[in-house]
């Protein structure tokens, strides 16, 4: 019988036959994968099969050893557009220079972002848009600062809002965010000189809305015969709205009139009789005029309903004190010394804690204390910084 | 000094949809600096209320706080004060200014010589500090008080500062003895203002003592304090650090204190830097009002008995118009609206108006800035210096204050800043600064300043003290036509009587004056009292020594100081 082995020829070309179908099989699975073309792919597939694009896309990032600013940020888009957030905003934040992307398609996400309320990711993509355009652009600085705004990192917004008066020198805009954060900072002085500048630069017809915020720092800053020019400008004769007739009643009692300021105030609570303000204001104004009574009764509503004021505390107690009601006197000013104290060693700690950045010891301390001050707004602030 | 408080009451704030609204709660960015709104100096006028005489006075002096080392500490923020006493009892004011002091190149505190200037009597002030023998620098001083601690009838002095105090004895001749160690007053701690009055009424002067906070150049190793945003650094603010108790010593009259604060039971919550001691409540008894920084202001009432009672805030004296904390600095007390009540004055910080509390009898007072007038002018500027005087001699107490900020960068409105007069016409004030000469119309880094009669023409004139530059000397250029003057001499009491009250029985306005100590910021004014009079008015003074009856004096001498001695008037009818 004859042997069927092969030759040692062909052995050799079945070997290298095995070799190289090993080889094409290996290079099917590790071949390195074309980014660009996955990407595409990705994008191709978005609005057909989002599954299929997310992986495309993830593979386009992988393949570009995860730094693909166009990809990531595709990715961030589709995630966003699924409604999954932490995800969009984590594929993002790993993108290692937002601002090689393309503005447009940064606005975009940004958009999606601000109408989800996600103003993180919001002010992270304007951020970027902002970053790499080649000339700095006022529609998207101008809606990052409004975002900025929001999120409360006013030393962004300010920063931003300087850059836009440089840009634009004509826009009142940024006048005003300065004006707002340099008021709400309680630095009256450069806010009256912003509102004012964006009062310049603001046509005479819409002009109101500005000029009563200026008159209210200038009150605030006890600038009274500036207050009164800038408010005689706001009365033109038609009945005024509601906030201003307040500025006029403390104006006039910030002028040593309070025979007028509470006509004022009386006819301010006859027509909007709910507000709370406008009471705290007559209770004063009836107290300058020796009204105690008046102005306990008026007093004694303020107190019911902002428990945590000092202030109306306070008053109440000097105003039970001309009534000769010593019992009541002693309990209010008790009442206004615990919470002016309190308030005291609020202040004392937030000098503390802008020293010591990283003691969150201090910051949840500021947040109980202002819980019983009943400042919920400042008391969440430090909560929120907390962790 | 720094209290940082937010407004009280916000003035109603409408918002439109022009930009977006802030969050007041959120950190700010730095705020850019601003000067003062005063214009430059201009030439002086014949109508001048004040003429600055300072060179002509032969005075050169400044109190230094050591900015140069760069330390930034709030030591530097205090400043000094300017005494006014007839140290050599020749009837003409003498003035003394403490120096303040530095730091060594290891950041130890060191002290400066104060400075004594005799008057001549002819405008003219000589240098006598080292005759007598009061070149000491061995405390960073702050604060004086002229008081007769051994009841000889010369001034002694007490002198504050960082690391206690130091009493000098007057020798009589000419000279001072630095007796700190044999009184007992060798304290410790941060010293700013003094007072000096009877507590006990037995015939001794006691000595109360403010002091600010537990400070000391180590505690700020490492602290950065400015804005870190600008890498600007400036002093650290007086909240960072625990308040110093005030201290309180009673006069054995054996020429030794001892330290009696506990029995007074004084508040150890008070970083205090003004006090005055007077019968605030008008009870008989000397009482204490002190000024505290970054916190509400204390009112000491003063009985038979110890502790003293603590009643400022159940009587209207603890802060702003809501009874918040304020930085409080300089004290005065003096009847502004003509009704025989004491009223109280407060300068503060930044962003505080300066409180006028009027008295409204039986020891209680109301707010009353507003409707006095005073409401806004010194808003953006940080008081120091101030004190009630009729300035114009119309017979109205006008208001002096002197502004300067604490810190060199980050204030609201620059470190040196203008003075203020207001004028009193009736009750209501307004700020005259403009006619009050040019000293009114420049900026200042001021302090302390003393209100008297520098000449003897019946006429309040002041001496200001600066931070770093040379103190002032103004001359009141409207003396009264006609004016009596008073000096009084108890017998029956401590001697200087303070706490009496003086009134003018003139038949119309009958101003009433009172005998205090302490007052002003870090500062001693001129003890005597002047009455402008009308060209027909008989110079006819009823005097109340404290806690004893009441005296008339009816043959007083017009243009001229009368020595006014307990038991020599005619007894007074009423109360």
């Amino acid at each position: 019988m004859q042997s069927q082995r092969a030759t040692a020829p062909q052995r050799r070309i079945i070997v290298l036959a095995i070799v190289l179908g090993a080889a094409v099989l290996a290079g099917v699975f590790f071949w390195p994968e074309d980014p660009q073309t996955l990407m595409e792919r990705g994008l191709a597939q978005q609005n057909v099969d989002p599954a299929q694009a997310e992986e495309l896309l993830a593979r386009s990032i992988l393949a570009a050893d995860g730094d693909f600013p166009e990809a990531q940020l595709a990715l961030s888009r589709l995630l966003a557009d699924q409604g999954r957030w932490e995800e969009a905003s984590t594929v993002f934040g790993r993108i290692e220079n937002p601002s090689r992307c393309e503005a447009a398609k940064l606005i975009r996400l940004a958009d999606s972002a601000e109408q989800a309320g996600r103003l993180p990711l919001a002010e992270a993509a304007l951020s970027a848009a902002q970053d790499g355009a080649a000339t700095a652009d006022a529609a998207v600085l101008r809606r990052l600062i409004e975002v900025r705004l929001q999120r409360g990192r006013l030393d962004l917004a300010f920063e931003n809002s300087v850059a836009l008066s440089r840009i634009d020198p004509r826009d009142p805009f940024p006048w005003i965010v300065q004006g707002r954060i340099h008021r709400a900072a309680k630095r009256v002085y450069p806010a009256i000189e912003a509102y004012r500048r964006a009062l310049e630069l603001t046509p005479e017809n819409r002009r109101q809305g500005l000029r009563s915020e200026l008159v209210g720092v200038l009150l605030e800053s006890r600038n009274i015969g500036q207050a009164r020019e800038e408010f005689d400008k706001l009365s033109t004769g038609a009945p005024l709205p509601a906030t201003l007739r307040l500025q006029q009643a403390h104006l006039l009692r910030l002028e040593s009139r309070p025979e007028e300021a509470l006509r004022i105030v009386d006819e301010l609570l006859k027509d909007e009789g709910d507000s709370t303000p406008a009471l705290m204001l007559r209770g004063e104004i009836k107290f300058d005029l020796e009204d105690y009574r008046g102005a306990a009764d008026d007093l004694e509503e303020v107190v019911r309903r902002l428990p945590s004021s000092k202030e109306a505390h306070y008053k109440l107690g000097m105003a039970h004190r001309a009534l000769d009601n010593r019992q009541k006197a002693e309990t209010h000013l008790q009442k206004s010394r615990t919470l002016g104290e309190l308030s005291t060693t609020a202040l004392a700690l937030e000098q503390q804690a802008a020293l010591e950045p990283e003691n969150h010891a201090i910051r949840a301390r500021l947040a109980e204390l202002y819980d019983q001050l009943g400042d919920a707004q400042r008391a969440n602030f430090w909560r929120s910084r907390v962790d | 000094m720094l209290l940082g408080c937010r407004p009280a009451t916000q003035a109603p704030n409408a918002v439109d949809g022009s930009a977006p609204a802030v969050d007041a709660s959120r950190s700010p960015p730095p705020a850019p600096q601003e000067a003062a709104s005063r214009s430059p100096p201009r030439p002086p006028r014949p109508e001048d209320w004040f003429e600055d005489v300072t060179e002509q006075s032969g005075i050169n002096f400044q109190y230094r706080n050591g900015r140069e080392a760069e330390r930034y500490t709030l030591l530097e923020t205090v400043g000094g004060g300017v005494g006014m006493l007839d140290y050599d009892q020749d009837g003409d004011l003498d003035l003394f200014f403490t120096g303040g002091g530095g730091f060594d190149s290891a950041g130890k505190v060191s002290g400066r010589s104060c400075g004594l200037f005799r008057n001549d009597g002819n405008g003219r002030f000589a240098d006598v500090t080292a005759q007598a023998g009061l070149e000491d620098s061995s405390l960073y001083t702050h604060g004086c008080v002229a008081f007769d601690e051994n009841q000889d009838g010369y001034p002694d002095l007490l002198v504050t500062g960082y690391g206690g105090c130091r009493l000098y004895r007057n020798t009589r001749e000419g000279r001072f003895a630095d007796v700190t160690d044999q009184a007992g007053l060798r304290i410790e701690g941060w010293c700013t203002a003094a007072a000096a009055a009877d507590v006990d009424r037995d015939g001794w002067p006691d000595l109360y003592i403010a002091r600010y906070v537990q400070w000391t150049p180590e505690d700020d190793a490492g602290r950065f304090c400015g804005d870190r945003d600008r890498n600007v650094r400036d002093v650290c603010p007086p909240q960072l650090y625990p308040p110093a108790q005030d201290l309180l010593f009673r006069n054995l009259g054996n020429g030794r204190f001892r330290n009696v604060t506990a029995d007074a039971g004084l508040s150890d919550q008070g970083r205090a830097l003004g006090v005055l001691a007077a019968d605030v409540n008008q009870d008989d008894w000397i009482d204490f009002y002190v000024a505290n920084d970054a916190g509400v202001n204390h009112l000491y009432l003063g009985g038979p008995e110890f502790p003293l009672r603590e009643s400022g805030l159940a009587a209207g004296v603890a802060g702003s118009e809501h009874g918040l904390a304020e930085g409080s600095m300089g004290v005065d007390l003096g009847d502004y609206n003509g009704d025989g009540v004491p009223d109280l004055w407060v300068t503060n910080f930044e962003l505080e108006d300066n409180s006028l509390y009027e008295g409204v009898g039986e020891g209680l007072f109301q707010h009353a800035t507003i409707r006095a007038g005073l409401a806004g002018s010194c808003f953006r500027y940080v008081g120091f210096g101030t004190g009630f005087a009729d300035f114009d001699s119309d017979g109205w107490l006008d208001l002096l204050v002197i502004n300067g900020n604490v810190f060199y960068h980050v204030g609201q409105a620059g470190f040196e800043q203008p003075a203020f007069v207001y004028r009193n016409v009736g009750g209501r004030f307004t700020d005259v600064s403009e006619q009050a000469g040019p000293y009114f119309s420049s900026r200042h880094a001021g302090r302390g300043a003393a209100l008297g009669d520098l000449d003897n023409d019946g006429a309040v004139d002041l001496v200001v003290s600066h931070l770093n530059a040379p103190a002032a000397v103004l001359r009141n250029r409207r003396p009264p036509g006609r004016w009596v003057g008073l000096r009084l001499q108890a017998t029956r009491g401590e001697r200087e009587a303070i706490g009496a009250r003086l009134v003018l029985l003139d038949g119309v306005q009958e101003p009433t004056r009172w005998v205090t100590s302490g007052g002003g910021y870090l500062s001693q004014f001129d003890r005597r009292i002047t009455f402008p009079l009308s060209e027909d008015a008989d110079a006819r003074v009823r005097v109340e020594w404290p806690g004893r009856s009441a005296e008339v004096f009816d043959d007083l001498a017009p243009r001229r100081m009368n020595l006014v001695v307990e038991g020599e008037g005619r007894p007074a009818d009423g109360p």
